[in-house]
This record gives C-alpha cells, sequence and structure tokens, in this order.
C-alpha cells in the first residue's frame, strides 16, 4: 500500500510550490532562459581562416617565408619560379611580409597564428594573385572543380570566397586541418554576433555537448541550484518532527522508514521542479534555435535531483538527528566543502602523480619492454625489481614529449625526446633521435637528427624507418641510425659515397643556408632522411601511413586521397624511391584516419564517418553493415596492424583502442569479409603494441600494467580467442603508493559529486570519453576519460548509507 | 474481535525512559497500567501534567513502545498498522502545514490514511460541513483561529470513518459555544457506536460526555470507572446528622462506638453553634446507620437531619492525584 507515502511525496510539491524561494528561483530561469533563447546560427560556407584552422603553423610559416624569399632570390619575372605559394604570398601585408622575409633571413620572428589567418584572409579582398596555370599542378578537391567550373559571375560573394579559401588550401599544402565546406555562424536575435567566427557544425556540437551545457549543469545546477535546494529543504524534517505534526504523521498507517524516504524524496521536489524547467528550456532551445535535438539532455535531469540527493541525505540525517534546519544546512555545506577538498587532492593526484606515468607507447626489445609516459619519460621495465627503469638520468620537463618508440627490424628502440613538444609538435630546437641497444640495459644514444614536427615513427620489416610528420613523409634506412660519432662500416661508407655521387646538388649549395633550414623548418627531409611522397604531394590531414608487412608496399592517406606507393627495385633507381601505383579518394571527412593493412587489403579508418576497405589496388570492397555501423561510432584512439606470419595473404587482423579505453579486434577472411569484437577483459587501455616476433599484443592498461595477448592460435578469423599469456604489474614507489592506498581509499568512500559533471557530459555527447579538442598539435593521445559510473556509484552508495542510517534512526527513537 | 472484547486493553503497561546522561537516573512514565475501553464508550483520561496520560496516547498510536506489559488497540497489537489504519486521532496540539487549505490539508490526511481521492473528496465536504469549516475550505490555514484548526484537525480525524478515536484535548483552545458543538459532535459520534479515547483536562467535559473515566497520576492508574462509580467509591462514605439536645459529647460518642460495635468505625461528635451537636460517621453500611439512629433516639435526641454528602469528581480527582502513602 503505498498510498500514504505517495501522498507524502504530493504534498512535498505542494509544499515547494508553496515556496516563494521556488518562485523566485523559477524567474531566474526563466529570465536566464529568455535571455539566450534568441540565439540561433546561420549556415555559411566555410571562408574565413582562423588559428585553429592551422594544423601545421610553423609549416604554413615556413613555406610562405620561402616563397617569398625564392620570389626574392630568382627573377621575379621568371615564370617557372612562380609558385602558388608564392603568388600568396606577394599578397600578404606588408608587415607579414617583412617579418616572413626574416624568418626565410632565419631570424628569430614570432608571427602568431591569428596574424597569419589575417594575412590570408585579406586576400578575399584581392583578386589579382590567383591564376590557374601556376595552380595548376595542386591537389584539386571535387568541391573546387565544381567551383571553377561555374561561371565566376554566376558565384555569391560566399562561393568566391569559398573558391578563394579552395585555392589557398591547395597552394599551400599540409599546413590546414581538414574541415567542411559548411560552418555555422552563429547570431543573436537574428544578428550576427559580433566577434564573427565560424565553426563546424560537428565542431559546434562538440563544444555545445561537452563544454557549454556541462558548463551550465555544473554551475547553474551543481551549485546554485543545490545550494538554494538544501537551504530550503532543510527544514521540512524538523518541521516534520514537531510533535503536533509528527504524531499526527506516525498515527497513520505507515512505517517510519518509508514515512523518512517518502519525507526525503519529497525533499527532492523543490529541486527537480527548477532542474526540469532549466533543462527542458535549454533542451527546447537547443532544438528550436540550433536544430540541436539532443534527447540526452533530459536525462540530465534525473542525474541532478540524484547530485542534489547526496547534499540533501547528508541534510536530512542531520535534522533527523538534531532537529536543526540551521545545523542542517551547515552540515551540508560542510560535507560538501569536504567532497570539494578530496576532489580536489584526488584530481591533482591524478595530474601529477598518475598521469605523468601513463603510458603513451610502448615497443618489445627482445625480452625488454619499453614504453614512453605522458609525463615524458622514458622507461623498460625490469622484470628483477619489477619496476619501470627511467632511461634518462636526468628528470624530464612536463613539456617535453616523448615520441612512441618503435622496434627496428634488427631489435634496436628508435625515439626521441621533442622538449616543449607537448605544447608545439615541432619542440623547440633540433631533436635527435635516441637509439636504445636491444640488450635492453643500455641508456639511449642520440642519433640522427629528428625531422621537425614528426608525429610518429614507422619501422618497416626491411630495417628502415618511416618519420610521419605534418607534412611529409620521410624514410631512412635502418644502418643509418647509429650513435653519433660512431664511425659508419664500410658497407655503409660505399653506400653513403654511392648516393652523394649520384644525388642532386645539395640545396645549400644552390640557395645558401636559409632553404635547407626552412625546408627543415617545415618539417622537410632533414639529413639521413628523404621523402618518400611523390613530387608536389604533401600530406594533408587527417592522414595516416602503413607498411604493408612485406616492406615494399606503403599506402598512404592523406586528406580525402588514399596512394599505393611501390618500391623500386634497386635497378631501378640508385636511390630508395617509390612510385605511385593505385590511387583512390574518399570523401573528406572526419579529424583523424587510420589507415592499416588487413592482411592484401587496407582498412581506413576514421573517427565521425564509415570506414571504407580496399584491396591492395586500392579498389574498394564491402563491409557487412553491422559491422560498418558498429566501427563509425565507435570512438577510435589508435589502431595497430597485428600481422601474423603464417597468415594466409587474404586474413588479417587490426586491434582498435577507443578513447574510452577498450580494445576491439576487426579481422577479415575468406569466410569473413570482416568482423568486428570487443576484447572481454580488456579496460583502461593506455597504448598497444604488436610485437611481430613473438607474434603478441602488448596492451598497456590502467596507466602503467601491460600484459601479452595471444589473438588466438586457431586459424584466424573464424573466431578470435584473445587469451592474456603475461602481465606485468609493477611495483608501486612514492607518491603512487600514497595514491592508491590513500587517495584511491579516500575518493572511493567519499561521493564524488565532482565528477557528475563527468557523467553529466558523457550523457549529453553520448560518450565515454573526449578527444581533447585543438590538442592534436603535441599531444596526439589528449583523451579525457569520463568517469561515467565511479561518481554514481560512490553517490548511489552514500546516500544509500544515508538513508538507511536515518531510517534506522528514526524507527528506533522515540519522539 | 469478539463482542466482549475491549478496544483499548492495557495490561500493566510501563514505560521507563533512560536519561540522556551516563548514570542519569531512569525515569518511569507509566508503572503497571491496566485499563480498557469497551466498544462504544467514551472514555476519559483524567490526570495532572506529567502524569503519564500522553505516554499511554503515544504508545496506543505506536508512536513510542512500551517497556513492559502489553497494550493492544481494536485486537491488534498498540501501533501496529493493521490497528493505526482504524483510528483516528487529534493531537493536542495540532500542527497543519502552512501552506495547506482545509480542502488540501484532508486530501493529504485521507491520503496518508488510504483513502482514495473521490472518498476524499466527499467525506471531506461532509465533515467540513459538520465541523463548521464548509466555505471555508479553500482558505489557507494560516487564517484559521486556533478553534478553526482543531476543528478542521477533528475532521481529519474521522476522516477513514475510524472505529476509534483518540482526542488529546479536542476543546482546546475552543470558546464555550464551540466545546458545545464539539461536545455534542463526541456524543453524536458515540450515538453511531463509535469509540472515543479522550484526553482533557476540563472535568466539567469528561463529566458530561464521557461513560468511563480514568485518572491517572505519578504514572499509575488511580481510579477507574464510570463517574457513578467513582464519586460512590470516593466520596459516599460519610454520614453527617445534626442533633438537637443536652448531651455530653465525649459521653455520647462512647454510647454511639458502642451501638456500632463490634465493628470499629471513625466516628467523632461537634458541637455546634445554637447547643447543636454534630455527629460525623465514616460510613456506608445502612445497617450500621440503623442502630446508629436507633441509640440517638433512645438518648432522646432530636435528628434535625441525616446528610451523607456527596463528592464532585474535581474532589475526587484532586483526592485520587493526591500523594500516595507510598509517596508520603
Amino acid at each position: 500500500m503505498i498510498r500514504p507515502y505517495v501522498a507524502v511525496v504530493i504534498d512535498s510539491f505542494r509544499s515547494a510550490f508553496a515556496s516563494r524561494v521556488l518562485w523566485v528561483a523559477l524567474a531566474v530561469i526563466y529570465v536566464f532562459l529568455l535571455a539566450i533563447s534568441p540565439i540561433g546560427y546561420r549556415e555559411v560556407y566555410t571562408t574565413t581562416f582562423r588559428w585553429t584552422d592551422f594544423a601545421n603553423g610553423t609549416r604554413l610559416k615556413g613555406m610562405l617565408a620561402q616563397a617569398i624569399q625564392e620570389t626574392v632570390a630568382a627573377d621575379p619575372t621568371e615564370t617557372r619560379r612562380e609558385t602558388p605559394a608564392g603568388r600568396i604570398a606577394r599578397q600578404l601585408p606588408a608587415e607579414l611580409q617583412n617579418n616572413l622575409r626574416k624568418v626565410a633571413e632565419g631570424q628569430e620572428v614570432r608571427i602568431r597564428l591569428d596574424i597569419l589567418a589575417e594575412g590570408l584572409n585579406s586576400l578575399y579582398q584581392l583578386d589579382n594573385w590567383y591564376d590557374a596555370d601556376v595552380w595548376a599542378g595542386t591537389t584539386k578537391l571535387r568541391e573546387w572543380r565544381e567551383l571553377e567550373q561555374q561561371p565566376p559571375d554566376s558565384l555569391s560573394e560566399d562561393l568566391k570566397n569559398r573558391r578563394d579559401r579552395l585555392r589557398i588550401e591547395a597552394a599551400l599544402p599540409g599546413v590546414f586541418e581538414s574541415r567542411g565546406s559548411r560552418s555555422i555562424a552563429l547570431t543573436y536575435a537574428g544578428f550576427t554576433f559580433p566577434a564573427f567566427f565560424q565553426i563546424e557544425k560537428s565542431q559546434f556540437q562538440m563544444v555545445l555537448n561537452h563544454l557549454v551545457l556541462r558548463l551550465i549543469i555544473d554551475w547553474v545546477l551543481g551549485f546554485v541550484m543545490i545550494f538554494l535546494g538544501i537551504l530550503v529543504t532543510a527544514s521540512i524534517i524538523p518541521d516534520m518532527l514537531q510533535p503536533g505534526s509528527l504524531h499526527l504523521l506516525l498515527s497513520k498507517p505507515v512505517t517510519r522508514p518509508l514515512l523518512f524516504l517518502a519525507k526525503f524524496i519529497g525533499g527532492c521536489a523543490f529541486v527537480l521542479v527548477c532542474v526540469t524547467q532549466l533543462i527542458v528550456g535549454l533542451w527546447l532551445i537547443a532544438g528550436f534555435r540550433l536544430d540541436i535535438w539532443n534527447h540526452r539532455l533530459l536525462l540530465c535531469i534525473p542525474v541532478c535531483v540524484f547530485l542534489f540527493s547526496v547534499f540533501y541525505s547528508v541534510s536530512a540525517v542531520s535534522a533527523l538527528k538534531w532537529r536543526s534546519p540551521i545545523l542542517a544546512i551547515g552540515l551540508a555545506n560542510l560535507f560538501g566543502a569536504f567532497c570539494l577538498i578530496i576532489g580536489v587532492g584526488a584530481s591533482l593526484s591524478d595530474g601529477f602523480v598518475t598521469e605523468r606515468d601513463r603510458v603513451t607507447g610502448l615497443t618489445t626489445a627482445g625480452p625488454n619492454l619499453i614504453a614512453s609516459t605522458r609525463g615524458g619519460h622514458l622507461r623498460r621495465f625490469d622484470p628483477t625489481t619489477n619496476r619501470w627503469i627511467d632511461l634518462f638520468p636526468d628528470d624530464t620537463g612536463r613539456s617535453d614529449r616523448i615520441l612512441p618508440p618503435v622496434t627496428l627490424a634488427d631489435g634496436r628502440v628508435v625515439t626521441a625526446r621533442v622538449r616543449g613538444g607537448r605544447l608545439n609538435l615541432f619542440g623547440s630546437g633540433a631533436t635527435p633521435m635516441l637509439l636504445i641497444e636491444n640488450d635492453g640495459a643500455s641508456l639511449p644514444e642520440p642519433t640522427l637528427e629528428l625531422p621537425a614536427g614528426t608525429r610518429e615513427l614507422i619501422a618497416t620489416r626491411q630495417g628502415d624507418l618511416l618519420a610521419v610528420n605534418s607534412g611529409e613523409l620521410l624514410i631512412t634506412s635502418g644502418r643509418e641510425l647509429r650513435p653519433e660519432g660512431e664511425p659508419a662500416s664500410e658497407s655503409d661508407e660505399a653506400a653513403t659515397d654511392g648516393d652523394t655521387a649520384t644525388a642532386k646538388p645539395s640545396l645549400a649549395d644552390a640557395y645558401g643556408a636559409w632553404l635547407p633550414k626552412l625546408v627543415k623548418l617545415m618539417g622537410g627531409p632533414s639529413d639521413g632522411f628523404r621523402s618518400v611522397l611523390p613530387r608536389g604531394m604533401s600530406l594533408g590531414t587527417p592522414n595516416s601511413v602503413d607498411v604493408h608487412p612485406d616492406g615494399d608496399h606503403l599506402f598512404v592517406y592523406s586528406g580525402a586521397k588514399l596512394i599505393r606507393l611501390d618500391r623500386d627495385s634497386p635497378s631501378e633507381s640508385a636511390q630508395d624511391a617509390w612510385t605511385p601505383t593505385a590511387r583512390a579518394e574518399s570523401d573528406l571527412t572526419g579529424r583523424a584516419a587510420w589507415l592499416r593493412c588487413l592482411g592484401d587489403a587496407v582498412v581506413l579508418l576514421r573517427t565521425e564517418a564509415p570506414p571504407l576497405l580496399f584491396n591492395d589496388q586500392l579498389e574498394p570492397l564491402d563491409i557487412p553493415g553491422d559491422v560498418l555501423r558498429q566501427l563509425t561510432d565507435l570512438p577510435i584512439s589508435s589502431v595497430v596492424a597485428c600481422p601474423r606470419a603464417d597468415s594466409p595473404a587474404n586474413e588479417g587482423t587490426v586491434v582498435i583502442q577507443t578513447t574510452d579505453g577498450h580494445a576491439w579486434v576487426l579481422n577479415r577472411s575468406v569466410d569473413h569479409p570482416v568482423a568486428l569484437r570487443r576484447m572481454r577483459g580488456v579496460s583502461e587501455v593506455e597504448a598497444m603494441h604488436w610485437d611481430p616476433a613473438a607474434e603478441r599484443l602488448w596492451i598497456a592498461h590502467h596507466v602503467d600494467r601491460a600484459t601479452a595477448w595471444d589473438l588466438g592460435s586457431e586459424k584466424l578469423p573464424t573466431r578470435i580467442t584473445p587469451r592474456a599469456a603475461e602481465t606485468l604489474r609493477p611495483a608501486l614507489r612514492g607518491w603512487r603508493l600514497a595514491d592508491r592506498y590513500l587517495v584511491t581509499p579516500l575518493r572511493t568512500i567519499t561521493p564524488q559529486t565532482g565528477e557528475l559533471g563527468e557523467t553529466i557530459a558523457a550523457i549529453v555527447s553520448g560518450q565515454n570519453s573526449l578527444q581533447i579538442p585543438f590538442a592534436t598539435a603535441g599531444d596526439l593521445g589528449a583523451v579525457q576519460r569520463y568517469n561515467v559510473w565511479r561518481p554514481l556509484l560512490t553517490c548511489g552508495a552514500f546516500v544509500a548509507v544515508m538513508l538507511t542510517l536515518g531510517s534506522v534512526y528514526f524507527a528506533r527513537t522515540d519522539f | 474481535m469478539s463482542v466482549a472484547e475491549p478496544i483499548i486493553a492495557v495490561d500493566r503497561l510501563t514505560k521507563t525512559y533512560r536519561s540522556g546522561r551516563i548514570g542519569g537516573r531512569p525515569i518511569e512514565a507509566l508503572r503497571q497500567v491496566s485499563l480498557d475501553t469497551r466498544a462504544g464508550e467514551v472514555f476519559g483520561l483524567l490526570g495532572p501534567n506529567g502524569a503519564g496520560k500522553t505516554t499511554l496516547i503515544k504508545i496506543l498510536l505506536g508512536v513510542i513502545r512500551g517497556s513492559g506489559g502489553s497494550a493492544r488497540v481494536l485486537s491488534f497489537p498498540a501501533g501496529s498498522i493493521a490497528a493505526r489504519r482504524r483510528v483516528g486521532y487529534l493531537p493536542e496540539s495540532l500542527r497543519i502545514d502552512r501552506h495547506h487549505t482545509a480542502r488540501s490539508a484532508l486530501q493529504f490526511y485521507g491520503g496518508m490514511s488510504g483513502l482514495d481521492r473521490e472518498t476524499i473528496r466527499i467525506r471531506g465536504a461532509e465533515l467540513l460541513r459538520l465541523v463548521g469549516l464548509e466555505g471555508r475550505d479553500r482558505e489557507s490555514v494560516r487564517r484559521f483561529s486556533k478553534g478553526m484548526y482543531q476543528r478542521l484537525g477533528l475532521a481529519q480525524a474521522l476522516l477513514h470513518d475510524p472505529d476509534l478515536l483518540i482526542l488529546d484535548e479536542p476543546t482546546d483552545g475552543l470558546d464555550p459555544v464551540g466545546r458545545n458543538e464539539v461536545r455534542k459532535l463526541l456524543l453524536d459520534l458515540k450515538s453511531r457506536g463509535k469509540t472515543i479515547f479522550l484526553n482533557s483536562h476540563i472535568l466539567q467535559e469528561v463529566e458530561l460526555v464521557c461513560d468511563r473515566v480514568a485518572v491517572m497520576a505519578g504514572g499509575q492508574v488511580r481510579g477507574v470507572g464510570t463517574i457513578e462509580e467513582l464519586t460512590q467509591c470516593l466520596g459516599d462514605r460519610e454520614v453527617r446528622l445534626d442533633l438537637a439536645g443536652a448531651a455530653d459529647e465525649s459521653r455520647l460518642a462512647r454510647l454511639l462506638a458502642e451501638s456500632l460495635a463490634p465493628t470499629t468505625v471513625p466516628l467523632r461528635v461537634d458541637r455546634l453553634p445554637g447547643d447543636l451537636l454534630r455527629v460525623t460517621v465514616a460510613t456506608n453500611d445502612q445497617s450500621q446507620i440503623d442502630r446508629l439512629v436507633d441509640r440517638v433516639r433512645a438518648e432522646s435526641l432530636s435528628i434535625l437531619s441525616l446528610h451523607t454528602p456527596r463528592r464532585s469528581l474535581e474532589e475526587v480527582f484532586l483526592m485520587l492525584v493526591g500523594p500516595t502513602e507510598e509517596e508520603l
């Protein structure tokens, strides 16, 4: 018989509506909603450049500086010297040109990205910089071709600007982030915002869901509303305990625990009423004004009420014990302060202790496991002490970035420490690569200089090393990788001499010292490295590279283009050269892409876009609908190919790491075009590495643990049954020990109310993690994983304990 | 429940409050209290402040638990949900939340008694009319006087048509007219077969409406019975004779005592102004009184009046709640 308790809850609503504070709160909410309701948007073509549009600002600076210098150095009237970048550079504002000229001369000149963006935007006002002949060699996207085919007079101003932007992007390849052709411009009451900016709708949705709504809910609901709610509801229980009221209530056919619970639920009525008004208002405004009908937003109502219930449980039990509203308010606030202190302490521990040890890259060198960490450490796992041993004798700065280490065919490990690389992909100053011998005990020794802006190193079976930076794909031979000062072997000398003998005159000889410097600045070939890409091609965004297991084919995805490069046979070319043998084109979508060989096929996985499958001639293959849908929705953060020596050519496996810390196995066979399964027992994945020698997948997880997985011995991919073969659980020391045994237990028993903001962000966005925007330059793996369940569990357990205490106390006490 | 079974049956009920302080003395609020209330009667509970009346009512309603003995209400253990379902209660200092109107308060308390909305609507309208709040049902209780408040409390106690009404000072704060109305209402309810357990300080009210009364003091029941029984038991034990004629007081006292022998009865002879004598004998035995009269007549004394004085309930109450020999 629940009618009596329903009556109590209904009465609480009546009481809430009778509260003047509620009406004041509702008035404030409606004023707020009215204030934001005129916000709207209009869809425009993506034209204006912003600083966030630059994937590689340094390369842009270098290209423009080179173009200006070439114009100065060469005869301007010589048409063969005309380049698209040169024509653009010459039309930039004079001051910017001067600064670029200084860059070209080798001076340290800081040019802000927004100045460069403004300079490029100024070209829209001019019509003398574009020449179809000069642009003839550039890559023309379909959209641009279509615009060029239309008579210029038929184009609107927006479309002309769009066309100009595409011309600029084509002239400066490898510089820009991929952007959709349409953006949105925010408006207020029909007027465009004074500070005009364009943003892609997907970006806008991301910002709105992950940041704006979370901020509103965190602060307006999570702070103001809860404080207000506690003030208003603190007197409910003391009022109930007044003799004339309590004795009458207890004379009714109710049980005390349920009466207390009903009063508690009723106490949440105030917050429920306010929160519902605000969130439904936000939902309607987002839907009607911004065309974002995000029904998940409505789920924030119960979450916010749940958050309030945590504090109200403290208030209610205090009121039950001491019958004083003031004491109840005071204790609820003290409890809030306690939660805040624990939350801040735990966050600091996360940031300064755990986060620094989080593995970002993993590789094997013989029996040794080498890892890079987010805190800028390079470590080797020592099985005797069961600890990670730092390979750098000195402490690294927090802003340094360790390039994920890779193992060469001969077992040596290559990596690099990019000074200041977390904030700037290019770091500060020249960066030598670091070589670790495969005995595992050696310290890293410097070797060749790392090409500027390198994001990823890839080792081939032939012993070569590929460096992928923001605009180039460079290769060096493993034999050129030797510690500084170590003499080359005779065969190496001979090979180097041979290369030198047949090489073209050096850039320094032709143009002086400034050009090689600029080329390096742009991420071009440095000493020991050669470009692999065909002439005139550079890596656009998004991009990805994979080497076929045989080492003689490369697959490159850049922008919307897919290309296969085959290594020329030694007889055809004295130098190591690569020739395009197949091409394909995709639609330009997604912020990031991963191209991986899947046996003799190639799979292209993209964020926010469906995957594509090709055969080795880059002819499209079908992907089953269910796998297509799953892969499209998967929040991918990295992908590792797992080639097996004994697998038939038409079979292959890749393992996908998702931003929420899970791993998925994608495999292909004759029987199954592609099949996707989640790896059971794998969570909190930090990094992955395929050990081709042992044919094991190493997964770093839970900060710095590592587990080796056998991907199943039965015939692939009929059924993949990964089996943990070996797990490394490093012993904890120092602050990690304090974090494990002090901070974590405290955090576990304390309701993590602050983290409910993450739950809300996860609910609103429908994702368990956030790929941090604009962090891709230096910190490729910057992902914020939302703790969706921890706050719900800690808060839920806390509320349950408090309500049980309250119920028992209420039931056993004589009033 | 059988017909003979009492509506309220309290048997050697005790309640001891522990002192909040360590080493503090426990307080015995009820000491071996036994009483019963029969179906259809109005039972009054009298006693001074601190007598244990409220403690007894709280135990009957389940607000607190007894420390020993037993209490049953409507054949169910006191405080059980089954018992409370059939009990209507009006507390002494009724407190209805200020956001209510009379109508919404009845909806709330009716809902708490498990009634559906329609029943509440119909019964509520009847009861508001009955308690004189008709037409004021949409008015906020903030504007209600103490009397209106009490009447609304009475309406909520009656809303679910209970078999037993426990009323704690129902006329408290009411003017004489209001008290009269409540009194009539109680008699009306009684005529409808309701059992009423009434706790009141107003002896006149108890005397007028109660069939039986229990007087409590010091956590004990000092007397239970009808008003007649109580006053007879405690007030009619004395015979007073006023005599005219010459006689020595001490001699007369000795003679009269001899006439009552072998029983020893307290007897006193006083001289009154006007040469009159007053004989006061503590007896209500008619044969003794007859012998006393015969002896007086034998002494040639004229009996001017023979008086058996009847005590008021207040006198009985005061006599009962006075300190016991044990307490003295």
